[in-house]
């Protein structure tokens, strides 16, 4: 397979380490600095499972944490773990998944039928219908529901890795490495205070990565290199990435995920694989940005429907096309970054706005690069099946009583 | 989980600490009849107040001594920390 989907040039990634991998058996490569997620698009891959009870074709939302859909079995150093997020593993020499939540497979799903069903499955179907006989339950319905539903499979052998507790204390700690972030990282560090720094992706800088921005002199990506950099060399910080904090308890207490090894073939000789942190901060900021809101329309989970933030990071971390031929469906100026984006990697989209007349100097921006912009336009619906082809889209009457 | 300011120790998370109920009730005084209503209130009654509080812990992973700490059930704010003989 080739990766039709990938740009020449541009992203994060390091394009002189090829990295081979399977996902349902067959065999794909991307390159080092990959998520699972970013090379399976790259290899024109957009089908990646089903949806919990009618089993519709689920593909790429996002390229974050806020994943809803992409999620898959892995596979690594022969221990299994079921509910991996795509978008957050990163690629590996070998690594295998496969898609959960499908029999016999994720092409051709016998669950699906449910979804043509769906008019006759009143809620409260699993619980009413399969009550009686009694006797059925444990053989026959059990079984069966058990393969219907659910995600991935756990294993039932003992787990070889090693987990580890680690209790901490700081003035500061801070949830995110963007712009406020780091600054605020910065300023405390300076003035001496003992601050943790924590980024839940592999890379730091946020926002930083995907938007065309200056600090200074400098483009935001080398600001956040310097400012890593620089807070990395002080003795009274601790820098961490691939570090989720999850949890905000009493009097400061929060509690925080660190990766340590699973972006890794297999962990090395007595290097945990996860290891918690439970510290207690004197102040707090959370600065872990935002996560972008989806539009409502009609069959919004097809895959090849994803947010506008998702495209425009597979675009400029790992120099990936989402698509050919894409469709921005926006209500504010947020989309029209992600229409540049692709304008000027030689892809056309069209955009589609539902507001009235709105103006700013990146909708000017877009206007001047010959974009085709349709405003009071919504998206009605997604069409497609197993992956998106087309959509129905009206223009907003002007007294929005019909469109 | 808490951050408990021991009057010996210092401040220390919860989970050295073990609950000791509430710091206000009172033994009934020895050598006297007393009914059995007054002993069921003494060992079984206890009220559950929505606020300000004042518990006994101890600090069984630390220095071992029971304290009196005055706290807020709802927020979980700690107003003082005491030693055991100190009247609040
Ligand atoms: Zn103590």
């Amino acid at each position: 397979m080739s990766e039709h989907f990938r740009l020449d040039k541009g992203g994060l990634i390091n394009r002189s380490k090829k990295i081979s991998f399977k996902f349902n058996g067959k065999k794909y490569f991307g390159y080092e600095g990959d998520t699972l997620a970013s090379a399976l698009i790259a290899n024109g891959v957009h089908l990646v499972g089903r949806s919990f009870k009618y089993h519709r074709p689920r593909g790429f939302f996002g390229a974050g944490v806020d994943e809803p859909y992409a999620i898959v079995q892995m596979n690594r150093n022969n221990e299994v773990d079921p509910n991996v997020r795509a978008t957050e593993q990163e690629l590996f020499e070998g690594l295998e998944a496969k898609s959960v939540n499908c029999w016999p497979n994720v092409d051709f799903d016998i669950g699906a039928i449910n979804n043509f069903l769906g008019k006759f499955f009143p809620a409260g179907f699993y619980y009413k219908t399969f009550m009686w006989p009694k006797s059925f339950w444990y053989k026959i319905y059990e079984p069966i529901i058990r393969k219907a539903a659910g995600f991935g499979a756990a294993s039932i052998k003992h787990d070889k890795e090693r987990y580890e507790h680690k209790y901490e204390y700081c003035d500061l700690l801070i949830t995110g490495s963007g712009p406020s972030g780091l600054a605020s990282a910065y300023a405390a560090a300076q003035n001496g205070a003992k601050v943790i720094l924590a980024e839940d992706k592999s890379r730091f800088g946020g926002s930083l990565l995907t938007s065309e921005v200056t600090i200074g002199n400098q483009s935001g990506q080398e600001w956040a290199e310097k400012i890593i950099t620089e807070l990395k060399s002080m003795p009274n910080v601790v820098v961490k990435n691939r570090s989720q904090v999850f949890g905000y308890y009493d009097h400061n207490m929060l509690v925080m995920s660190e990766r340590i090894s699973d972006h890794l073939p297999k962990s090395e000789k007595y290097i945990p694989k996860q290891r918690l942190w439970y510290i207690r901060a004197k102040e707090v900021i959370i600065s872990s940005g935002s996560i972008e809101r989806p539009l409502v329309f009609g069959n919004n989970d097809i895959p090849g429907v994803m947010l506008s933030s998702a495209a425009k990071e597979y675009l400029k971390i790992y120099g990936v096309l989402v698509g050919k031929k894409p469709l921005v469906f926006t209500n504010n100026d947020s989309g029209y970054e992600t229409a540049i984006e692709f304008k000027k990697n030689g892809i056309d989209p069209i955009i589609l706005d539902t507001r009235k007349d709105p103006n700013s100097e990146i909708i000017k921006e877009a206007k001047d690069l010959n974009i085709n912009i349709k405003l009071s336009y919504v998206v009605v619906a997604a069409k497609g099946y197993k992956k998106v082809n087309s959509a129905d889209i009206a223009k907003i009457s002007e007294d929005k009583k019909k469109y | 989980m808490l951050h408990i300011k021991c009057p010996h120790c210092g401040l220390r998370s919860q989970n050295e600490f073990s609950y000791g109920g509430d710091a206000t009730v009172k033994r009934p005084e020895l050598n006297k009849d007393v009914s059995d209503k007054d002993w069921d209130n003494f060992v079984y009654l206890r009220k559950s107040p929505r606020g300000k509080h004042l518990e006994l812990w101890q600090h069984i992973s630390g220095c071992r001594q029971w304290i009196k700490v005055e706290r807020d059930t709802l927020t979980h704010e700690i107003f003082k920390t005491l030693k055991a003989s100190e009247e609040a």
